[in-house]
């Protein structure tokens, strides 16, 4: 079935659009829930919460790419939910992912009131747009999909050595980028 | 450092990123679209290794310089998969020297797949010093290790570079063929060498280089190494044993007479 066909569906407010949708997309929008969650149990529940926010607000929304909606959304769920959580359980590898990339980020206190999440959001938007293909795919595996290295470096078709000196580099790229911007780190 | 603030962040990036980044097969986003080819994974992971090696010698080999650093891959616009001999003469073009990659050897080596490769010299600072391609081809053999062929320029460094020292030296068709088999110990950095390490490392061609990897490695390798039409070549054997280096010095002897036209 088609991104069309099954946003159809949720416009007919057809029961159907939901299986559809999982059917289709239910792959990435599990793994990147379950990559920051750490827990199956607490990723399928932010999965159906995923479903829900879809149904939601389609329609009015008629996204494209489907995929990409879906995503952000159990994202942004996922993220909350961690955060909100984190005192009880931590997933030492959305941890770690984030602390890679903290090392390279304001501190809060020096970024409170200068930078807010969304500024900074803006300027690493702008830093993906400088990168070659294959560092964008690097830092968004590893980031927002929050994906372990060796998977990312087996889908790139490069060394786990490789992988981690390209991103290690792609960080100080964007420090520097930071540093320019006047963002204090 | 603030977790929640980089997980915020991230949080709202644009959503072109995303889609790109889904939008991402392995074979589409290490070849332009116009000339992708499809190599087989385990030839893709077979590149992998032997890069991942030549990045560790290449560290091991500048090292020494006060100016240069390191060389290491680098994201340059041609770095491409190619599964067919028919493309040389635009991997020619790309790299921007002559390279000789035979069909076949005798031992029964046949050319499975070609990565051109962006690689840096890397300064003091990590600053790109000096950008090049080269060139990793894979060979197959029924029931053995794949072998490789490393092609890269001639590379004037600044404060020049020294080799790790070769077992043996062999002239053949007039090119001076440096051989070696070498033991090599990959250590993640933060390793502490131990005693029987520094006294492996002081009879020779033990070697221990620092990679950005978790775990240990330990391998035999061998190297055949030569210049030919101002290109280095490299000839390698993952998975070395007594009858690699005569193996690979047969190699180098087919693959010098196949430059000269023989």
């Amino acid at each position: 079935m088609t991104d069309e066909e099954i946003i159809d569906l949720f416009f007919e407010r057809s029961e159907q659009a939901i299986s559809a949708l999982a059917q289709s997309h239910g792959g990435p929008v599990r793994r990147v829930a379950l990559n920051i969650l750490g827990d199956p149990e607490d990723a399928e529940e932010c999965v159906n919460d995923t479903w829900l926010a879809a149904w939601n607000s389609i329609p009015p929304a008629r996204p494209s790419p489907l995929r990409t909606y879906v995503c952000k959304i159990a994202r942004n769920l996922a993220a909350k939910r961690y955060h909100a959580d984190r005192a009880q359980k931590r997933n030492s590898r959305y941890d770690v992912a984030l602390d890679e990339l903290a090392a390279c980020l304001p501190d809060r206190d020096g970024v409170e009131d200068t930078v807010a999440a969304r500024e900074l959001a803006g300027i690493i938007d702008g830093f993906l747009d400088t990168l070659p293909r294959e560092d964008k795919f690097l830092f968004m595996r590893r980031y927002w999909f929050a994906d372990p290295l060796p998977e990312i470096a087996e889908a790139a078709g490069m060394s786990y050595s490789a992988a981690a000196v390209r991103l290690h580099r792609v960080r100080k790229k964007l420090k520097k980028i930071l540093l320019k911007e006047g963002v204090p780190v | 450092m603030n977790r929640e603030l980089v997980s915020r962040a991230l949080s709202g990036l644009d959503d072109r990123h995303i889609s790109d980044t889904m939008c991402f097969s392995p074979g589409v986003m290490r070849d332009a679209p116009e000339r992708t080819v499809h190599m087989k994974k385990k030839r893709i992971l077979t590149v992998a290794l032997a890069a991942a090696l030549l990045l560790a010698l290449g560290v091991t080999a500048y090292a020494v310089s006060g100016i240069v650093r390191s060389t290491g891959t680098h994201a340059m616009p041609k770095a491409a998969n190619y599964a067919s001999l028919s493309d040389l003469p635009v991997v020619e073009k790309d790299v921007g020297y002559p390279v000789t990659v035979p069909e076949r050897f005798s031992n029964g080596c046949r050319f499975a797949g070609l990565r051109v490769e962006g690689e840096a010299v890397f300064g003091e600072n990590d600053e790109p010093v000096k950008e090049y391609y080269s060139v990793l081809v894979t060979y197959s053999r029924p029931g053995a290790a794949d072998r490789c062929l490393s092609i890269s320029p001639v590379l004037e460094l600044p404060g020049g570079a020294e080799a790790p020292e070769p077992s043996e030296r062999r002239i053949i068709g007039g090119v001076a063929v440096d051989l070696s088999r070498d033991h090599y110990k990959l250590v993640p950095e933060g390793y502490e060498k131990t005693e029987a390490d520094r006294e492996m490392e002081a009879a020779g061609h033990y070697y221990i280089s620092f990679v950005d990897a978790e775990e240990i490695t330990e391998r035999d390798y061998a190297f055949a190494g030569f210049v030919l039409n101002s290109a280095n070549y490299m000839l390698m054997d993952m998975d070395a044993d007594d009858s690699s280096p005569d193996d690979l010095a047969q190699m180098a002897a087919e693959l010098i007479a196949a430059a000269n036209g023989e």
